[in-house]
């Protein structure tokens, strides 16, 4: 492998390294929420593992956002990185953050741009992102999406990358579905074009039935974290999202997992026995979770029995 | 037209220069710019040239139609409309080679984020094309004059003029 595309995996193999290390920790010392805590885990393993191998071998792959249906993917066995994953390094704490936020003043990018955006800049002026046969864009009403989408299409490194961005409606009427399925047939046929993979519509029946049980799971654990005492901590209810929204939307071993998830929820409020003791503030984390998020939720957990019942990450997909 | 065609122009001037950008409406900026020596001979922002350089197909069947296209299609957009940057960057090129300028102010409303990926984008660009940009951010209501003098005339010093 040339040294760009080494360089382009790194991020992607060092965040490999760190999570075999803690499923092999949790696993050697299971605890009573190790069952809970190890597929979101094995999840991101295998996500990476595939990167890994798809830039090795040269099997195609995409690069996305979770804003097109994933589960077309899935059910198209297509294999897809999000563009800006390095930025939450899956819920722990970026070991590259200060750097990256260092190589963030140095560029021609406004400040005043939402800093995740422009992570995302950063990710490919620095060359991390792994090169793919083609990538989905999406031109929701956000301006920042727009912008990172078109600076991929025309940036040095990506500009013969094919891409596709789907164009999204602003109203919800019936005009606007019959639009939205013919942009994601379009999208089908351009990812058959570039990946050789083709949509069989009775997998995509599978792979829906199997994803709206995630989230009908997903949603009976929402209501449990209304509950007072709250069940859980800050973190379960971001894998929520990670299971439903990333690579691998719709399989079905991750069902047995949502299971585990509110059984143990259940479980809790059931015996009033919360991960977090002493709650005293109920909080709504309105918008998305900043990066820091993982440092400042266990402090406003210990140091002031903060609960953050609801987030708009964990709420926001649930249909 | 064609009686100004071989007329004297302005002279006295450092740089012939090029302003892109955002919504612009006061021309006080812009006579902060030429008072310290930079002649603005073209413009691509979201109230100047691009809107009306191209004209509307005057001999199409369906007027409205031929309006839409020119809306949407025909005249370089706002950097909000996706797939269009090139047609942008094409429009910008020619007007440099065609009055030939010699540096381009690039100015942005803060808080766009349209042009602040513009910015990003061009940045490359105008180092490929090897033609000076000078980013500068500003508010609606025209403040910081000093600093803008200062930014205009540092530029057009290392313009060499």
């Amino acid at each position: 492998m040339d040294a760009k595309n080494e360089k382009r995996l790194s991020r992607i193999r060092e965040e490999y390294e760190l999570y075999s290390g803690i499923e092999t920790a949790l696993s050697l010392s299971p605890g009573e929420m190790t069952h809970i805590h190890l597929p979101p885990i094995r999840n991101i393993l295998r996500m990476h593992k595939k990167t890994m191998e798809c830039v090795e071998t040269g099997e195609p792959f995409l690069a996305s956002a979770f804003s097109n249906p994933p589960e077309i993917l899935t059910a198209m066995g297509v294999h897809w990185y999000f563009l800006f994953s390095q930025a939450f390094a899956g819920g722990f704490e970026n070991p590259h953050i200060q750097e990256d936020l260092e190589a963030l003043d140095k560029m021609p990018v406004p400040s005043d741009v939402c800093s995740l955006i422009r992570l995302g800049l950063r990710y490919l002026d620095g060359g991390l992102l792994p090169l793919p046969a083609a990538y989905l864009g999406i031109t929701e009403p956000c301006d920042g999406i727009v912008g990172v989408h078109e600076a991929l299409r025309t940036h040095l490194e990506w500009r013969d990358v094919p891409s596709f961005g789907m164009d999204s409606p602003y109203w919800g009427d019936d005009r606007s579905i019959d639009y939205v399925a013919g942009e994601l047939k379009r999208m089908v046929e351009f990812v058959t074009k570039h990946t050789g993979k083709t949509l069989d519509i009775n997998r995509l029946r599978e792979v829906i039935t199997e994803s709206n049980e995630h989230y009908r799971l997903w949603q009976e654990y929402n209501e449990l974290r209304r509950c007072k005492p709250s069940p859980h901590n800050y973190i379960l209810a971001q894998s929520c999202f990670l299971m439903t929204n990333f690579e691998g939307a719709g399989r079905p071993e991750h069902t047995p997992w949502f299971r585990d998830l509110v059984a143990d929820a259940e479980r809790r409020v059931r015996e009033n026995q919360p991960e977090v003791p002493n709650q005293r503030i109920r909080v709504l984390w309105f918008d998305l979770q900043p990066i820091y998020f993982n440092l400042v939720a266990p402090w406003m957990e210990q140091e002031w029995g903060v609960s953050v019942v609801m987030d708009m990450v964990s709420y926001a997909p649930t249909r | 037209m064609e009686e100004r065609r071989d007329a004297p122009g302005h002279s006295g001037y450092r740089a012939r220069l090029m302003l892109i950008g955002g919504i612009l409406d006061d021309p006080e900026y812009l006579a902060v710019i030429e008072e310290r020596g930079g002649l603005i001979v073209a413009d691509s922002t979201c109230f100047g040239s691009r809107l009306f350089w191209q004209d509307v197909d005057e001999e199409a069947d369906d007027p409205l139609r031929a309006l839409a296209r020119y809306y949407v299609a025909d005249r370089p957009s706002c950097p909000r409309v996706f797939d269009a940057y090139e047609q942008r960057t094409a429009y910008i090129q020619q007007m440099i080679r065609d009055f030939d300028v010699d540096g381009v102010i690039l100015e942005r409303l803060m808080f766009c984020d349209n042009w602040g990926f513009e910015q990003f984008r061009l940045y490359h660009d105008f180092k490929e094309w090897n033609v000076p940009l000078l980013m500068l951010d500003r508010e609606y209501t025209f403040g910081g004059q000093g600093q803008l003098r200062t930014r205009v005339q540092a530029f057009l010093e290392t313009l060499g003029r």
